[in-house]
C-alpha cells in the first residue's frame, strides 16, 4: 500500500507539468518532444533489428496477457469462485496454472521483453550492427517455440512446479498430468535454454568483435578532444558522437565487465570504458550463458530418468542446478532494465552528477553476486554443504552493496531535477522504487536464519512480485514507452498510457503488499486450498489481479492501435525536422562503422 | 520491516518534491560537480553500507542453522531421535529413543509410539520415499498455523534438523513444498507432553 502514495503523488505532478512543455532550439536531442518520444540515442540500427525488437516487444505482450490469465485462474480458484467437475481438477488447474504462470511470465514475458530490448539497447549504444543476426531470429523463434509448448502443456494439466523440482514431473501420482505433458514442458525448457544461449554468445560477440563506441571514463576530468563513453551533460547525451575504437585485447573483457573502474585514475585512463548500458548487458549476458549450464545439467538429469527410471540421479544436485540458472536469468532482467536506466534517467531529468563512476563500479559485484546467491533457494535443504550455505547468504546480502550505490546514482540523479514526467520517465521511476521495497523484503527473507520461518510462505511470493512486477517490469514497460517511439516514430496514446500506469501501480502494488503481509502471518504459498481464517483476504487479492489485467489489456490495446494507425501530422514534422537537423550538423554524425 | 518500508516512502516522497523545487541550473555544472565531490558522498555511502551489511552478517551468525544445532546440542545432554517418512501425501513418524549422543540414531527403530517431551532436543531425520516434500511444523496462535521451523526433504537424503519444544501441546505437520495435486492434504500432527 505504502508504494502507492507516492506515485498518485507522481500523477499529480504529471498533471501540473503538462502545461509547461516547450521546444528548446539550442538543444535540439533534448527538446521536450524528443522526450516524449523516448530519448533514444541517434545512431541508427538496421532495419531488421528494429523489426525484430517490436516482433519481440509484440510477443512479449502477448504472453503477459496470457500468462497474467493464468493468474487470475489462479485466484478465481483460491477465492472457491469455479470448481471444474470434482474438487480433484479444480486443484489439477489451480497447480497448471500456478507451473504454466511462473514459466511463461519469466520465459515468455520477461525474457522476451529482455532479450528484444537488450538486442536494441546495445546496438544503440555500442553503435554497430549485431554479431549475427541470424543468431538474434533464432533466439526469437526458440523462445516463442518455447511459450507455446508451455502453454500446451498446461492445457494438459501439466503441474510440475515452474520451477520444476525433479522428480515430481515424472511422479504425477493418482491420475494427475499425463507423462506427456511432461515431456513437452521438458522440450520447451530446453528450447528456451538454447534460444538464451544464442542472444548470450551474440551479445558477447557483438561487445568483443571489432571497434565498438568507447570513450574516457566517464567522471574523469576533460582534458580535451576525448569523448566520454556515456552520455554527459557536456555532450547533452551525443551518443553519436562517441568515437569507434577498437578496444585492444587485453582491456577487452576488463572495460565491458565494468571492472576497469576500480582501477586507480592512473591505470584508468588508459583503458577506453564503453557505455554503462553496454556494460549492463554484457555483465548478464555472461552471467546467465554461466547459468544455462545449470539449466542443462538439471535437464539431462530429468531426461535420464525419463528414459532409465533406473538411472536415480542426485535429485539435490538437480535442484542447486536449476537456481544456478534461475538466479541469473531472475537478474537479467532486473539489471538489464536498470543498465539502461543510467541512461533514460538523466535525460528526463537532465542533469548529470558526477556520480557515474559509482554505477560503473558496482557491475564487476552484480556479475559476482549473480552467478553466487543461487543456493539461497535451497536453504532449507540441510544435507547442502554448509558453505555452499554460507557463501548463498553472505552474496544475497551482499548483493545489497551495488543495489545501494545503483539507488544512490539514481537518486542523485532526481534529487531537485525538474525532471520531465511522460510515462516512460513515470513507469522507469516507479520501477525503482518497487524494486527498492522488493529489496527489503528480500534482505529479510535472504538469512538463512529467517528462511526458517518464511520459506514458501506467501512473503516469498511478495518479494518475486515486488521485484519482478513491481521492479523490472515496470522498468522494462517504462522503456517499451520510449522505444516504440523510436522505432515507429508514433507515440503511444497518452491517456490510455495513464490508465495502464495508474492500475498497474494500484493494482502490482496492493497485490505485492497483501502477499508479502499475508506471508508474514504465515500463509502458506502454492496452497490451492486456502485456511478459513484467510478467506476475507482473497477478494481483494482478486480485486488487485483484476485490476492489473485491466491495465495490460490497456496497454496491448494501446500498442496494436499505434501499431496500425497512420503517423499523425505532428509526428511527422518531427521526424522531417530531426532529419533535418541530423543532417545540418552531418560531420558530427556516424551512423555506421568509423574509427577514430 | 514495515518501518524500513515507511523511511523508504518517506525518502521517495521527499525526492520527488525536490524536483519541485528550483533545481540546480545545468550551467553550475562544474560547481555542483565539484560541492558534491568534495564531500565524497559517494565514498562514505558505500563504506556504510559495506559497514552496515558486516554488522548484519555479525547479528545474524548465531541464526544460521548448523551454528544453531551445534549451541543446541552443547545445551542438552539428552537427544531425543524421530525419525520422519515423507511420501505422496503422508506423513509417518516414529520414535527413535534417546540417546547421549547425537550420532547414535539407531536406539530404536520399532516405529513406536511417539513420545517427545517439552524441553528436549528433538533431532528430526527425514527421508522421502519419491519426490521433495517440506516438512514443516506450525504453531497455533491467533487461531491460524504459522511456520515454526522447516526443512526441505529430499529424496536420496538423510535431512536433519534439531528443534526444542518449548511448550506442550499439538503442533501440526504440514507439507510445504508443492508435491503433487494433493499436496494441500497432506497434514499431519505432533504431540508434545508436558516434561
Ligand atoms: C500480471 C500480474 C500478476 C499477477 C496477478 C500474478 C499473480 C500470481 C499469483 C496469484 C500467484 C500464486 C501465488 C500462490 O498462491 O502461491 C503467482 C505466483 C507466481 N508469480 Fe505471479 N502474478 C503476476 C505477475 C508476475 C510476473 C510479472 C512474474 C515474473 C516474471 C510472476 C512470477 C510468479 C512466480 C514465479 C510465481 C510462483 C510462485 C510460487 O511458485 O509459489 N508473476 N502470481
Ligand atoms: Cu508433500
Amino acid at each position: 500500500m505504502v508504494g502507492i502514495i507516492p506515485t498518485w503523488f507522481l500523477a499529480l505532478q504529471y498533471t501540473q507539468r503538462e502545461s509547461e512543455g516547450h521546444m528548446n532550439k539550442d538543444h535540439p536531442l533534448l527538446d521536450e518532444y524528443n522526450l516524449e518520444n523516448g530519448p533514444a540515442p541517434l545512431y541508427r540500427i538496421s532495419k531488421d533489428l528494429s523489426d525484430l525488437t517490436l516482433m519481440f516487444i509484440i510477443s512479449s505482450v502477448v504472453f503477459f496477457l496470457a500468462a497474467g490469465t493464468l493468474a487470475i485462474i489462479m485466484r478465481t480458484v483460491q477465492s472457491k469462485l469455479i470448481l471444474l467437475g470434482n474438487q480433484q481438477q479444480t486443484i489439477g488447474m489451480f497447480y497448471a496454472a500456478l507451473t504454466a504462470h511462473g514459466q511463461l511470465m519469466f520465459f515468455g514475458f520477461a525474457s522476451m521483453l529482455t532479450v528484444g530490448l537488450s538486442y536494441y539497447l546495445l546496438s544503440k549504444f555500442a553503435k554497430k550492427p549485431l554479431y549475427s543476426m541470424k543468431m538474434s531470429i533464432i533466439s526469437y523463434s526458440l523462445m516463442n517455440a518455447a511459450s507455446v509448448l508451455l502453454i500446451v502443456s498446461a492445457i494438459m494439466f501439466f503441474g510440475g512446479g515452474w520451477y520444476n523440482l525433479m522428480p515430481l514431473a515424472f511422479h504425477p501420482q493418482n491420475g494427475g498430468w499425463n507423462i506427456f505433458s511432461t515431456v513437452l514442458f521438458l522440450m520447451a525448457d530446453t528450447s528456451i535454454g538454447i534460444g538464451l544461449v544464442f542472444f548470450c554468445v551474440n551479445v558477447i560477440a557483438t561487445v568483443l568483435k571489432g571497434n565498438i563506441a568507447a570513450g574516457v571514463q566517464v567522471s574523469e576530468p576533460d582534458e580535451g578532444g576525448l569523448f566520454r563513453a556515456s552520455s554527459d551533460i557536456n555532450d547533452s547525451g551525443r551518443i553519436d558522437l562517441i568515437p569507434m575504437i577498437n578496444l585492444p585485447a587485453s582491456t577487452r573483457w576488463v572495460s565491458a565487465l565494468g571492472i576497469s573502474s576500480w582501477f586507480p585514475r592512473k591505470y584508468r585512463k588508459a583503458v577506453p570504458a564503453v557505455s554503462i548500458v553496454v556494460v549492463g548487458i554484457f555483465v548478464n549476458a555472461v552471467a546467465l550463458l554461466s547459468g544455462t549450464v545449470g539449466l542443462f545439467t538439471q535437464l539431462g538429469m530429468g531426461f535420464g530418468y525419463l528414459l532409465n527410471p533406473d538411472f536415480q540421479p542426485n535429485w539435490l544436485l538437480a535442484k542447486d542446478a536449476f537456481w544456478f540458472f534461475g538466479h541469473p536469468i531472475v537478474y537479467f532482467t532486473l539489471f538489464s532494465f536498470l543498465a539502461a536506466a543510467y541512461y533514460y534517467i538523466p535525460k528526463f531529468t537532465k542533469k548529470t552528477v558526477p556520480y557515474d563512476k559509482w554505477a560503473y563500479r558496482s557491475w564487476p559485484f552484480y556479475f559476482i553476486f549473480a552467478v553466487l546467491v543461487f543456493s539461497h533457494h535451497s536453504y532449507m535443504d540441510m544435507p547442502n554443504p554448509v558453505f555452499v550455505q554460507t557463501v548463498a547468504t553472505i552474496a544475497s546480502q551482499a548483493v545489497i552493496f551495488p543495489s545501494g550505490l545503483t539507488v544512490m546514482t539514481i537518486m542523485m540523479y532526481l534529487l531537485r531535477s525538474k525532471i520531465r514526467w511522460n510515462i516512460s520517465s513515470f513507469f522507469i521511476v516507479t520501477g525503482i522504487a518497487g524494486w527498492v521495497y522488493g529489496g527489503f523484503t528480500g534482505a529479510q527473507t535472504g538469512w538463512w536464519g529467517t528462511d526458517v520461518y518464511l520459506h514458501n510462505t506467501l512473503n516469498v511470493v511478495g518479494h518475486i512480485h515486488l521485484v519482478i512486477l513491481m521492479g523490472s517490469v515496470l522498468l522494462g514497460i517504462g522503456l517499451v514507452y520510449g522505444v516504440i517511439a523510436d522505432l515507429t516514430k508514433k507515440r503511444l496514446s497518452k491517456t490510455l498510457g495513464m490508465v495502464h500506469l495508474l492500475t498497474t501501480i494500484t493494482g502490482g502494488f496492493g497485490l505485492a503488499f497483501m502477499f508479502t503481509y499475508l506471508g508474514l502471518f504465515g500463509v502458506i504459498r502454492r496452497e490451492a486450498i486456502i485456511p478459513d481464517q484467510f478467506m476475507w483476504a482473497m477478494p481483494w487479492l482478486l480485486f488487485f489481479a483484476l485490476t492489473v489485467g485491466f491495465g495490460q489489456i490497456t496497454f496491448a490495446y494501446n500498442l496494436f492501435k499505434t501499431l496500425g494507425r497512420k503517423t499523425t501530422i505532428e509526428e511527422q514534422l518531427f521526424v522531417t525536422n530531426q532529419e533535418e537537423r541530423a543532417s545540418s550538423e552531418k560531420d558530427l554524425i556516424h551512423t555506421g562503422e568509423s574509427s577514430t | 520491516m514495515t518501518s524500513a518500508l515507511v523511511i523508504a516512502t518517506a525518502f521517495f516522497i521527499y525526492v520527488v518534491l525536490s524536483t519541485k523545487s528550483n533545481h540546480v541550473s545545468l550551467k553550475g555544472f562544474d560547481k555542483v560537480k565539484y560541492e558534491l565531490n568534495k564531500y565524497h558522498a559517494e565514498r562514505y555511502w558505500g563504506i556504510f553500507v559495506a559497514a552496515l551489511l558486516i554488522w548484519f552478517w555479525i547479528l545474524g551468525y548465531p541464526w544460521m542453522p548448523p551454528v544453531a544445532f551445534e549451541s543446541a546440542l552443547l545445551q542438552s545432554q539428552n537427544i531425543h531421535t524421530v525419525g520422519v517418512t515423507a511420501g505422496q501425501w503422508y506423513w509417518m513418524l516414529d520414535d527413535r529413543g534417546s540417546s547421549q549422543n547425537a550420532n547414535d540414531t539407531n536406539v530404536n527403530t520399532n516405529n513406536n509410539q511417539l513420545y517427545v517431551k517439552a524441553g528436549e532436543t528433538v533431532k528430526f531425520i527425514a527421508r522421502s520415499i519419491d519426490v521433495n516434500h517440506g516438512f514443516g511444523v506450525l504453531s497455533s496462535s491467533n487461531q491460524m498455523d504459522v511456520p515454526l521451523f522447516q526443512m526441505q526433504v529430499v529424496p536420496g537424503f538423510d535431512n536433519i534438523f534439531y528443534y526444542t519444544f518449548k511448550k506442550p501441546g499439538i503442533y501440526t505437520i504440514k507439507c510445504l513444498e508443492y508435491c503433487g495435486w494433493n499436496h494441500p492434504y497432506m497434514v499431519s500432527s505432533i504431540t508434545i507432553h508436558a516434561a
